[in-house]
């Protein structure tokens, strides 16, 4: 007999439908599984046969050829267990009532429980747009479906469950939809701004970095803050919108890295390490191509501590999507495009010894290896990160002060507001940063006084900067002058902007 | 073109010979035809038969002149020598003067009004900023002399060149191995705007004695020397001596104590160099006037308040001015980056700033 079921196979972060097909014939005993499987795939078919034994079901001792269609597309992971599973089911007889319709997805364990499995939520995305509405996977991926309109999602613990559902012995009732405002998390991070005394410049410079999307990077001598800075942005980043949310859960879900909320509700902050390699911060790997740190870091936060330390051609390899905000990994098995629009902050000591400028410790690099040390980071890549700011040495008296430091929360509002202005302006413009904006962009909103572009002028005879620096500065200083609530970007604006290019790195 | 006597010298000075050996055959070759045939004995007994053979043979070698001159030509390369009308009167009154001096940029400059500015390549930013504002202000008397080190060095030039000067960098080495390689962009310009100067043929490679020997020629050169930094065993200091040793007034900035990078200037004031805090302690010693007049800059209230608070304090830290004025420290960035833009302050690293 013959029979087929729906599943799903992911390309990137598109679902692809997958059809079962089951032949069950009489002849030599065999278990043929065919369609481009890979190794875990193949695997299912001896999960699939103890799952189906332990679950008071037979499994049918005939000749047994099971297609995975388009037989073109490879296809991997281990949620084909229970479409295998049904799919045998039903040709043998076991089931008979109706499957037309229904996708299933869910990895068998050897008693015939139900597994979570990874991707869930964007090939629930994907079929639902491609006209698919029912649904089962595993109860470990309910909150994760819970959040998708449109559907009809039923999680299952078991083999029996879903046998019994199918044939309609037991009415089982869909997961209930959760609105995302009211499971997202209130956070408590264990930082907060207010925690780090002094460093106003860079609280500030962080500020607008957040406010506008800009990249940043901190400059000092080792421990005065930066890291601990650092770790303080996703305390004033703005609330992420469902939208957002979706996105970032997608790529987290396809690398497994979902928690039990089932949705990614705080901005991602990511930390690889100064020994993260190209393919694992872009993303890469055959034949299925994974998504790297920069994709997780979407709508999020990438920190690289201490960049200099970072392999020269992983750092090398950020530069476009740092320009384009996607990254389009290219493979033998094909190409997939990951969204990659991350704020990224970096820190660096000035040089070796770390105590180059400080005003308290004496330099023991010679200005040769300073060179060195800078040179590592290229020109082209800090020509993309628009704040440079130095941290400055804190001084004992500074820490044990207890002056009022502004908090978080207190940050985070005027961010918000900023947001809010820019989100505005840039209406139906497919942006919503300031640092997003193109040439055309900047010509239309960030029009200068000629007061401005007087200072604009001086600056760069004066202080000798880049002429591709220009439009950084007024990008900007745009941000700055969101955050000050004026329409018009105004000399302060400018000359404050470009402070930050000013820095001694260059 | 060049004489015969002058290409005598060129070819000397490729054989790699001694100095003291190079000095004992000057006056040999001040003819067009050195004599070799009649003072053959006298020669080989002085010089080793060996030596006497490479020089008479090439000597003699009319392709090997050809080219040498043709090379240096190709290359760009102006050599003045001691029998130069080029050759400057400075050199020529200390006692080990360079035999040869290849030159690329403006040669006229060696007879000018040189005073040398030097420095330890690990110099503070402070004295770094100030030895670049004091370069350029020199210029206006003189033709700033100097190596082609980081630091002090690089600093001068750059100060004397962005004030539309004229300078003159020795370099340690021949001209094809620029030391540092990082400073190649500086040496570039100064061969543009002003004058390259080494002892060596452009093939040389510097070697690390090279270096105290070309400080006797940034020293000769000069009328005076200005010490920007010095530690207790510095490059600086062999410079400093040697204008001492050729009755060159030496000038150096003063530190505060305990700075590493200053304890060897502050030696030399101990000694009775003159204690240098402007330009005008430099020009009374020789009675130049400071004729420039003094450009006043509109500023508007903040900036005039930053401004002077930065100068009283003279090096001071971005969060200390904000709090002397009452302000946050963002709130100054905008005002401080105003008044490097209009130079009137400058940058330190570390959001620390001097008034200049």
């Amino acid at each position: 007999m013959f029979s087929k079921i729906t599943s799903f196979a992911l390309n990137g972060l598109e679902g692809v439908p997958v059809e079962v097909e089951t032949d069950i014939n009489k002849g030599m005993v065999s278990f043929d599984l065919v369609g481009l499987p890979d190794t875990a795939v193949k695997e299912s078919k001896e999960r699939v046969r103890s799952a189906i034994k332990n679950s008071a079901l037979t499994f049918p001792i005939n000749k047994i050829t099971i297609n995975l269609a388009p037989a073109d597309i490879k296809k991997e992971g281990s949620h084909y267990d229970l479409p295998l599973a049904i799919s045998i089911l039903k040709a043998s007889g076991q089931l008979t009532a109706n499957t037309d319709g229904l996708v299933m997805l869910g990895e068998l364990a050897l008693d015939g429980t139900l597994r979570p499995v990874t991707g869930i939520l964007p090939i629930l995305i994907s079929a639902r747009d491609k006209g698919y509405k029912k649904f089962i996977v595993p109860a470990g991926n309910a909150n994760e479906a819970s959040y998708i309109e449109g559907t009809e999602v039923y999680a299952l613990s078991d083999l029996k469950q879903v046998v019994e559902f199918i044939s309609g012995g037991q009415t089982f009732s869909p997961v209930a939809a959760k609105s995302f405002t009211a499971t997202r998390k209130v956070h408590s991070y264990n930082c907060d701004m207010s925690l780090v005394k002094g460093q106003k410049v860079a609280k500030r410079a962080l500020e607008i970095a957040v406010a506008g999307g800009h990249n940043i990077l901190l400059a000092g001598p080792p421990g005065t803050g930066k890291t601990m800075l650092a770790r303080c942005i996703p305390t004033i980043m703005p609330d992420m919108t469902f939208e957002e949310a979706l996105e970032v859960t997608k790529i987290h879900s396809i690398s497994g890295e979902l928690s039990e909320d089932g949705i990614v509700s705080l901005r991602p902050f990511r930390t690889p390490h100064h020994t993260a390699t190209t393919v694992s911060l872009c993303g890469g790997g055959s034949p299925r191509i994974r998504a790297g740190e920069i994709s997780k870091a979407h709508k999020g936060v990438l920190f690289l501590d201490e960049l200099p330390e970072y392999s020269r051609t992983a750092l090398e390899s950020l530069r476009q999507p740092l320009e384009d905000r996607v990254i389009t990994v290219t493979r033998a098995g094909g190409a997939i495009t990951f969204p990659a629009d991350f704020i990224l902050c970096a820190s660096m000591n000035p040089c070796p010894c770390g105590n180059y400028g400080s005003a308290y410790l004496q330099c023991t690099c010679t200005p040769a290896q300073v060179h060195r040390y800078r040179n590592r980071v290229s020109g082209p890549l800090l020509d993309r990160i628009d704040l440079q700011v130095e941290v400055d040495g804190v001084q004992y008296d500074d820490l044990i002060s207890e002056g009022v430091e502004e908090t978080s929360a207190q940050v985070k509002e005027r961010v918000e507001k900023a947001r809010e202005i820019q989100r505005e302006r840039f209406k139906g413009e497919g942006i919503s940063v300031n640092s997003n904006m193109g040439e055309k962009q900047i010509k239309e909103y960030c029009r200068l006084s000629r007061e401005c572009e007087d200072i604009l002028r001086d600056a760069f005879e004066s202080l000798r900067l880049s002429a591709r620096a220009r439009s950084r500065i007024i990008k900007v200083a745009r941000t700055i002058a969101d955050l000050d609530f004026s329409e018009d970007i105004k000399p302060v604006h400018i000359l404050e902007a470009t402070s930050y290019r000013n820095s001694e790195l260059k | 073109m060049y004489t015969n006597e002058e290409i005598n010298l060129i070819v000397l000075s490729r054989l790699d010979l001694s100095y003291g050996i190079v000095k004992f055959l000057l006056s040999d070759f001040q003819s067009s035809q050195p004599d070799f045939e009649n003072r053959k004995d006298y020669l080989i007994k002085t010089l080793t038969c060996g030596v006497y053979n490479k020089v008479k043979s090439l000597f003699c070698d009319g392709d090997f002149r050809a080219n040498t001159v043709k090379e240096l030509d190709e290359k760009g390369i102006k050599c003045v020598t001691y029998f130069s009308p080029d050759y400057p009167e400075t050199l020529k009154n200390i006692d080990t003067p360079p035999v040869t001096l290849y030159c690329i940029g403006d040669t006229r400059l060696l007879k000018s009004n040189c005073f040398s500015v030097v420095g330890s390549r690990r110099s503070t930013p402070k004295a770094l900023a100030d030895c670049n504002k004091i370069s350029g202000e020199i210029t206006s008397a003189f033709t700033v002399v100097s190596g082609l080190a980081d630091g002090a060095d690089s600093a001068a030039l750059e100060g004397a060149l962005d004030a539309g000067g004229k300078v003159i960098s020795v370099l340690a080495g021949g001209f094809d191995n620029v030391y540092p390689a990082s400073n190649r962009g500086l040496f570039d310009k100064v061969c543009k705007f002003g004058l390259a100067v080494s002892e060596y043929p452009p093939e040389t490679l510097c070697k690390p004695y090279y270096f105290p020997l070309r400080n006797r020629i940034i020293a000769g050169l000069s009328r005076g020397t200005l010490i920007i930094s010095a530690g207790e065993k510095s490059g600086a200091l062999i410079t400093a001596e040697y204008a001492l040793e050729y009755g060159r007034d030496v000038f150096a900035f003063p530190y505060n104590i305990g700075v590493p990078s200053g304890k060897g200037c502050n030696a030399l004031i101990k000694k009775g160099a003159c204690l240098t805090e402007n330009i005008l302690d430099i020009f009374k010693e020789f009675g130049v006037d400071l004729n420039k007049p003094v450009q006043r800059v509109q500023l508007s209230d903040d900036e005039r308040a930053v401004y002077e608070e930065i100068k009283n304090e003279g090096e001071s830290f971005l969060p200390r001015v904000a709090q002397k004025l009452g302000k946050p420290p963002y709130a100054l960035i905008p005002i401080i980056t105003s008044l490097q833009i209009k130079k009137l302050v400058k940058s330190l690293g570390g959001n620390r700033y001097t008034a200049l």
